[in-house]
């Protein structure tokens, strides 16, 4: 039973660095997207997938080092992420009215 | 993984070497009967979340490079993208199986819920109004017409329309929809 269990938790790292691994790629990703949007509006939704990502990163490295507590950054930059592009989408319409 | 790997706290204690042994006494701290498989459950639930969560956000951000304009890839990237972090966050609160913690991850999920679309929302209205160019392929446009004359941001609000200044648009508009192959695809 222990050695099962032993595995099992193996199994369970190996899936989280797994999801950590596709995050990355997915961050990387849209960071390309960011660099290379061919208008803002293009650059402001990559930031926002980018941030949702990280949202997703944080909360699956709080699993990987057992700290629970490092849900609150989540709550806090997901509060962030939606003031950002809030401000990014005001500034879209107020640069197109001089 | 140190921290308790059931759904609430409640089968928390109920380990695995704990299954094999007789069952203590006090009735408290041991859970006999079929709750003696939620800690797997748990474990199981929150593995089947996290790899949901995964593809979905896997999903979102290949929808976001490969999309053709704005206005697809941020349908992509919000949608799927909503839906797999808030399956990943449920994922997190299914394994550490606590109930402060699955309420921290109820809060992001719902935070995440509200802003996600309004943020959108607000991108997309901008990106329209700066005219941010429509894909070729794309033929129906119901705001077409609609705020294509000189914009006004001063007052309430609210947009007035000078129609002496309205231009068309650059985009074609609707049109109608193109005959489909035989494949189907446009």
């Amino acid at each position: 039973m222990i050695g099962e269990a032993a595995s099992l938790s193996a199994l369970f790292m190996g899936l989280f660095w797994g999801i950590m691994v596709v995050l990355g790629l997915g961050i990387l990703m849209s960071v390309g997207r960011m660099l290379r949007g061919p208008t803002l509006p293009d650059r402001v939704v990559a930031l926002d997938l980018f941030g949702m990502l990280a949202v997703g990163v944080i909360c699956i490295f709080s699993v990987i080092t057992d700290r629970p507590a490092l849900l609150s950054v989540g709550v806090v930059m997901a509060l962030i992420l939606f003031l950002g592009t809030c401000a990014f989408a005001l500034y879209i319409e107020r640069r197109a009215k001089p | 993984m140190g921290r308790g790997s059931g759904i609430l706290t409640l089968a928390n204690d109920v380990n695995v070497s704990r299954a094999t042994e007789p069952p203590v006494a006090d009735g408290v701290t041991t859970v006999s009967g079929p709750l003696e498989l939620l800690p797997w459950f748990g474990e199981f639930l929150a593995g089947v979340l996290l790899v949901v969560g995964a593809l979905f956000s896997l999903l979102a951000v290949i929808g976001i490079i490969r999309m053709p304009d704005l206005y697809t890839r941020m349908q992509a990237a919000t949608k799927a993208g909503t839906l797999g972090v808030a399956c990943l966050i449920l994922g997190v609160a299914a394994h550490f199986g606590e109930a402060s913690i699955a309420f921290e991850a109820l809060l992001i999920v719902l935070f995440i819920f509200l802003t996600t679309p309004i943020a959108s929302h607000l991108i997309a209205r901008a990106a329209y109004f700066v005219r941010t160019p429509i894909w070729d392929a794309t033929w129906r446009d119901d705001l077409h017409g609609s705020y294509d004359a000189d914009l006004s941001f001063e007052g309430d609000g609210s947009i007035d329309v000078d129609p002496s200044q309205t231009q068309a648009r650059p985009a074609a508009g609707n049109r109608p929809p193109p005959p489909k192959d035989k494949d189907g695809r446009r």
